[in-house]
């Protein structure tokens, strides 16, 4: 590099783009403190407000009930010392965001300073070496100042590796863009973080207006709460607690958190209309006894907040009140309580998707219809395509699940297992056909064969008979003949593999059966049946078809050489098509990985850790969001399918083949 | 290690106790007071009524 090139390398980093500066690393600092400053401010002022509102009201009551001038001074004092104590507070706030400003501007011109320094370091009479420890030096105190700004500590871990892999790129004499993809990516981090900070308070808002609703209840219902609840309301209640945990386990991840929070807040909406709708309900059948209920509660909180400062001769009073009140209480709330009990069973049950997935099935308590359409509203939501494609390969798993988990359980068990097994392949089918219209998936990839959902046998016969049966193919099968057929596990059909070998389609073949696969020239494989398909462990992008497989199981019957290099072609084809069709997934969206790993040595396909880390790496610092586990399904999902078309990688890096003939070993390598 | 940063935030939420401490002590008071006036309008009103 001329001294030209360097120094317009210099100056494009010098630029508010290229390399954002101190001052922002400032603002974000900024950001976070009045964010904080903002929250504490309203939630103090609404404490204040209230015991200002309340002691205002108190004075007017006493001097209108003619109470003695000195109770209605101690209010006015109590009232003076909340003015006094907000002043106070206000003035820290204050001090404290002028402490705040300080210390950003500092860090700001710090920051800016490095940055002069930096390039500085570039135009000194120094040895390359030389250069580089200072601007390693630099680096190190860019990263003290990362240190300093409020992230939590896993961010804090990110700050450092961002900068110890711009230590190594300085080590490898490439100075300047390491620097700036290091400090982006910092700002990157940075500001995922203020959007945590918004997903926590995301959260917040949909806990509280649901704590509403679960008071209201509470309320309702008496001491028996939660316990004695409907079943309908104890689900929602239980369920909603799960998935607001699941929410709050994934603030991290920006899709599933979107999903997670989706589908909190559903169940919130749905229950706070749940309650407030038994409320109204309980409202006209008992004028007025809510409001009574809920007065009596309030003067018991009180009393009992009052009793450790007042007089003794007056305790027993308080106390004698207190008893009145929780006997009116508990025999009014008995009363709500055998209302609410009435007209929750009065009320349509939820949707699928409001309720656990152990009731989350039709037959005795949803109609096909219903979770159809529930399952349907729920596709409404406006996400990205990641998630659905995550979700379809864990429905999936589900079904596998419980298909595996079916055989051999009591009767009664296997028909709950049925209802789940029928309501997740419905759940399947049309989201795989979502996908598929969307582009998402190309049918070829989607083509999963859950086989055929359980039949229902718990409708009544004329409901049976008329029962549209859904297809692991996503056809709707209305005759019983039709339904029949579709008992037999069926496979995906690729039109272009299926001609190739020469598969006969119509045939249906039971699993470990031998059969014979022709191929368009001649050649004649013996294939094992045993499997309908490979499934890969998810994502489901990683499903590879039976035929596919059929085509690349060991060959067994091949008595010459020539047939052998037929096979390796082959063998070889099929590595191209299922690359092409990774090809054609990324350029499709949402594993844009893929290619990069399709770039790696293969090699680096044996060490599980070192995949992962690069692969890791390698999206971190394009932005792509995936999970470690995503990573390893993906390593795993590589690894197996090579293993399966009878490939290894080398140490060196290579891809190497073997196939058996004759008990000859014949050795492929890329 | 408490970064400067988390210290400028700590100083809100210290303060924010703080005051929230006291506008609990100061509701407690005013419980008290309404309290005792109603008690003493109670006794008032038995004492009228014999």
């Amino acid at each position: 590099m001329n001294n030209l090139e360097q120094q317009n390398r210099i100056e494009l980093a010098r630029s508010p783009e290229a390399i954002p500066g101190g001052d922002i690393w400032s603002e974000r600092l900024t950001e976070a403190f009045e964010k904080r400053a903002r929250t504490c401010r309203m939630k103090s002022y609404a404490t204040y407000e209230e015991l200002v509102r309340e002691g205002i009201g108190a004075k007017r009551l006493l001097h209108e009930g003619g109470n003695s001038t000195t109770q209605i001074e101690q209010l006015d004092g109590i009232i003076r010392e909340a003015h006094d104590a907000y002043a106070q507070y206000s003035e820290k706030i204050e001090r404290a965001r002028g402490a705040r400003v300080k210390g950003g501007e500092e860090m700001k011109a710090r920051i800016e300073s490095i940055e002069t320094e930096i390039v500085n370091i570039q135009k000194l009479d120094l040895s390359k070496e030389e250069k580089q420890t200072q601007v390693k030096g630099k680096i190190e105190e860019l990263q003290g100042l990362a240190q300093e700004l409020p992230l939590s500590l896993s961010q804090k871990d990110t700050i450092r590796e961002v900068s110890d892999r711009a230590r190594s790129a300085v080590e490898l004499q490439e100075v300047q863009a390491p620097l700036i993809k290091g400090v982006q990516s910092v700002l990157k981090y940075i500001e995922s973080e203020n959007l945590l900070d918004e997903r926590d308070d995301d959260l917040e808002m949909w806990k509280n207006r649901n704590l509403v609703h679960v008071e209201q209840l509470k309320m309702l219902y008496g001491g028996r709460f939660p316990d004695a609840l409907p079943a309908h309301l104890g689900y929602l209640l239980m369920n909603m607690d799960t998935r607001l945990d699941q929410a709050r386990s994934m603030v991290g991840r920006t899709d599933t958190f979107q999903f997670a929070l989706k589908r909190y807040s559903t169940l919130v909406n749905h229950f706070g209309e749940l309650v407030e709708e038994v409320t109204a309900r309980v409202e006209i059948a008992m004028p007025g006894m809510i409001e009574r209920v809920t007065g009596l509660l309030q003067e018991k909180q009180r009393i009992q907040g009052s009793l450790i400062q007042i007089k003794p001769e007056q305790k027993e009073v308080a106390q004698n009140r207190i008893d009145e009140i929780n006997k009116d209480v508990a025999e009014l709330q008995g009363r709500l309580r055998a209302s609410v009990e009435e007209h929750v069973r009065q009320l349509p049950p939820p949707e699928a998707e409001l309720i656990p997935h152990k009731q989350a099935q039709w037959g005795p308590y949803l109609t096909e219809e219903e979770a159809k359409n529930a399952i349907e509203a729920l596709f409404q939501a406006n996400l990205p395509d990641t998630i659905w494609l995550e979700e379809l390969g864990q429905v999936k798993a589900l079904v596998e699940f419980y298909q595996n988990r079916k055989p051999g359980l009591p009767d009664e068990m296997q028909q709950k297992v049925d209802n789940k097994i029928r309501y997740f392949s419905l759940k399947f089918t049309l989201l795989r056909d979502k996908l598929i219209a969307g582009n998402i998936i190309s049918e070829g990839m989607a083509g999963l064969d859950l086989g055929p959902p359980p039949e229902i046998e718990e409708l009544p016969v004329e409901q049976k008979n008329d029962e549209t049966i859904i297809t692991s193919e996503g056809e709707l099968e209305s005759s019983p003949q039709d339904q029949e057929e579709t008992t037999q596990p069926r496979m995906m059909e690729s039109p272009l593999e299926s001609e190739e070998i020469g598969l006969d389609e119509e045939a249906q073949h039971e699993p470990g059966e031998v059969v014979y696969v022709h191929r368009p020239t001649g050649e004649r494989f013996i294939i094992d049946t045993t499997y309908n398909h490979v499934a890969l462990p998810s994502p489901p992008q990683m499903m590879i078809s039976r035929e596919r497989l059929i085509a690349s199981l060991p060959i067994q019957d091949l008595q010459k050489p020539e047939k052998v290099e037929a096979a390796v072609e082959l063998l070889l084809k099929r590595r191209d098509e299922e690359i092409r069709l990774m090809k054609d997934l990324i350029t499709r969206g949402p594993f844009e990985v893929i290619q990069e790993i399709l770039h790696m040595p293969f090699s680096d396909f044996e060490n599980q850790d070192q995949f992962t880390s690069e692969v890791g790496a390698y999206m971190k610092q394009e932005g792509i969001k995936i999970n470690g586990k995503s990573l390893k399904y993906i390593h795993e999902g590589i690894t197996t399918y090579l293993a399966e078309l009878g490939y290894k990688a080398t140490a060196d890096g290579r891809l190497v083949g073997e196939v058996l003939s004759d008990g000859i070993k014949f050795r492929l390598s890329t | 290690m408490v970064s400067n940063g988390d210290r400028y935030i700590n100083v809100l939420d210290e303060a924010e106790e703080e005051f929230s401490s006291v506008m609990d002590d100061l509701q407690r008071q005013m419980d008290a007071v309404v309290l005792a006036a109603q008690t003493a309008e109670t006794e008032r009103l038995a004492t009228e009524e014999e």
